[in-house]
């Protein structure tokens, strides 16, 4: 790790010190978790706390750690959602057809989320097109061979999974050790490894980049591939929880994957794994909080969109401050 | 070499189009039918519309994807008031001054709090969300009979109205971006904000007259799908979310122009609503549709990038 990038850089570092928007989002967590298991009958139960708000957040934190990559490098990948369901399902496909085992099913799975991930990095990166173009017509594709998948096996859009595999997907242990290998494996590279630093200065300041001789192209390219990685992690984990896999099931964390590496550059300034997951535990104990106390899903709409404003607002407030100072 | 290249960027989607069109008619001959071409167009109107009000908004240099919680709310008010006998005219007016209400807190968010759109205006869309459900108490407001038809999808000359409107707005949104001097100031403050303010143009008047537009246009976008199924569904949001992004990015890259253009939204929605017209017309299985989405989308993307070799970032 020697090398004129392996001392710290103050531009990328500059996250960590004096940076009370940490501290008031950790407050603001502390404060609500303790409201929660005042007033929520229940919150504070290990099985609450362990099923309904640790194995949710982990599933979306896993494929927000992909988008929170992809975002240092300075892309986007909107088609997360559709590449977590197309490598869940051919995982399925794989386990009904071929009687793989579980360890082959997620090893095809990871197989099918590089090459997904490998075609959006090679036309952003190698062909010069706009990200987002680029993985919003991926979603087409990827959605399309879900149902292709799917329908060369069964005449549905689902498929339901061996016993051996729904077993493993009864146990909260499989979802946050495949969730705490991800983020600690991500998160060192990200931080502590020259090349997580390369993703960063490419993100920051491309050409800058390009003239200390970095290989732009390549660790942007790689950036998508290690997205695509994290997405089949999130597919196995979902259709391993459902019991099934189903076309669209990811769908619904596509938001999530988008918002939370947002949140968590907002609370932490600068793209992170632990921002990512903070934020996602975040949303997810306040989701679980307000459940139990009985909200109504429409006020639990209204109030979602209501706190992430006033959160991005808070660190909007916190940017104009410092740069005052 | 380089003017090869640039003549393919600029006519790879016309070529495509050309060849879709061409491969439809030889394989199912029905696709050429007056009738059918016609319902394609109408098929195109209301992606095309909602495009061209998030084109106008990234033409500012920002986006906003509240479209899909402001859709369906603006669609339950129109729905709402017309079943309890406000007559169209006035209800119409009520929805679309939600609208650009809506769009105008979102403009103030981002123009005066600095605010990042993407975020604010995801945040709003759930927000918007949540509001839709607290009004209808999350079920479909459907209008029967107080509403008719003919008004929008009745034909004039042969040719279905809202075709008709469809065109017209396109032209006056492609003259007032492209050949007035408001567009052009609203792309300056759009692509450099700070070159436009040194050159005297207000960056937080243009944008929040961008968002204004972009609204306007949205509830236009409510107004018919609101119209086309005769209610407002809860559906109808989420569902738009994705078409109309890809609507407004991949026609971004077309024509070779590499920026928010309003003609590029044009063909675009063309293109999908052409392939999903021909798809179903040959009665293929329905995995083929977004398969062939997706295969013509990235071909089409690549051959108007060709050359190209700048990596472009997102700034988040």
């Amino acid at each position: 790790m020697n090398g004129p990038l392996a001392t710290p850089n103050k531009a990328l570092t500059r996250g960590r010190k004096n940076n009370f928007g940490t501290l008031a989002g950790f407050a603001v967590f502390a404060l609500v978790f303790m409201y929660f298991g005042i007033n929520a009958p229940g919150f504070l139960t290990q099985v609450n706390i362990v099923r309904n708000l640790i194995l949710p957040a982990t599933i979306s934190a896993v494929i927000s750690i992909g988008m929170t990559i992809v975002m240092s490098g300075g892309g986007i990948d909107l088609s997360v959602a559709s590449i977590a369901g197309l490598a869940g399902m051919v995982a399925a496909v794989g386990s009904a057809k071929l009687d793989m085992s579980i360890a082959l099913m997620i090893l095809v799975a990871l197989i099918t989320g590089a090459l997904i991930g490998a075609l959006n990095g090679f036309l952003v990166a190698y062909c010069g097109i706009s990200p987002f173009v680029v993985t919003l017509s991926v979603i087409y594709l990827a959605r399309g061979l879900q149902y292709l998948v799917a329908l060369s096996t069964v005449s549905g859009t689902y498929l339901m999974l061996p016993r051996d595999a729904v077993a493993l997907g009864g146990k909260p242990a499989f979802f946050i050790s495949a969730a705490v290998i991800v983020a600690v494996f991500l998160y060192v590279f990200l931080d502590h490894t020259i090349y997580g630093r390369f993703i960063r200065t490419v993100g920051s300041n491309m050409h800058a980049a390009r003239y200390s001789g970095i290989p732009i192209r390549f660790y942007t390219w790689i950036t998508y591939v290690i997205c695509g990685l994290c997405c089949a992690v999130t597919g196995i984990m979902l259709t391993f929880n459902e019991g099934m896999a189903q076309v669209g099931s990811g769908d619904s964390y596509q938001i999530d994957a988008f918002l939370l590496p947002i949140l968590g550059n907002a609370i932490f300034s600068r793209f992170s794994v632990q921002g990512t997951i903070f934020s996602s535990l975040f949303l997810y104990m306040i989701i679980n909080g307000l459940f139990i106390l009985g909200t109504p899903p429409e006020y639990l709409r209204i109030i979602k969109g209501a706190l992430l404003i006033t959160i991005i607002l808070v660190s909007g407030l916190q940017k104009i401050i410092s740069k005052n100072k | 070499m380089k003017t090869a290249k640039n003549a393919v960027r600029k006519n790879a989607v016309f070529g495509i189009l050309i060849i879709l069109f061409l491969t439809f008619a030889f394989l199912k001959p029905s696709f050429l039918k007056v009738d059918n071409l016609l319902n394609l167009l109408v098929q195109s109107t209301i992606l095309g519309i909602v495009g061209f009000g998030l084109a106008i908004i990234m033409m500012a240099g920002e986006i906003d994807l509240s479209y899909a919680g402001a859709i369906p709310l603006e669609g339950a008010i129109f729905a709402n008031l017309l079943q309890k006998d406000m007559g169209v005219w006035p209800s119409l007016g009520v929805s679309f001054l939600a609208g650009i209400t809506i769009s105008l807190v979102i403009s103030q968010l981002v123009t005066r709090l600095k605010l990042v759109s993407y975020v604010t205006t995801t945040s709003m869309y759930f927000l918007l969300q949540g509001i839709w459900y607290a009004y209808t108490g999350g079920e479909n407001v459907y209008f029967k009979e107080k509403f008719n038809r003919d008004l929008i999808f009745g034909s004039l000359a042969g040719i279905p109205k809202i075709v008709i409107f469809f065109l017209l707005l396109f032209v006056i949104l492609y003259f007032l971006t492209e050949h007035t001097s408001f567009g052009i100031r609203l792309r300056a403050v759009g692509e450099d904000p700070e070159a436009a303010k040194t050159m005297g143009v207000n960056s937080i008047t243009y944008k929040t007259a961008g968002f204004i537009l972009g609204g306007f246009i949205f509830a236009i976008g409510a107004f018919f799908s609101t119209a086309k199924m005769s209610g407002a569904l809860a559906t109808s949001g989420a569902n738009m979310l994705m078409p109309v992004m890809t609507v407004a990015f991949v026609g971004q890259t077309f024509l070779g122009m590499g920026r928010p253009n309003i003609p590029g939204v044009f063909l675009a929605a063309l293109m999908m609503a052409m392939i999903d017209n021909a798809f179903v017309l040959m009665n293929s299985p329905f995995w083929a549709v977004p398969i062939a989405n997706g295969i013509i989308l990235i071909l089409a993307i690549f051959l108007a990038n060709v050359g190209k070799r700048d990596i472009i970032q997102i700034k988040l």
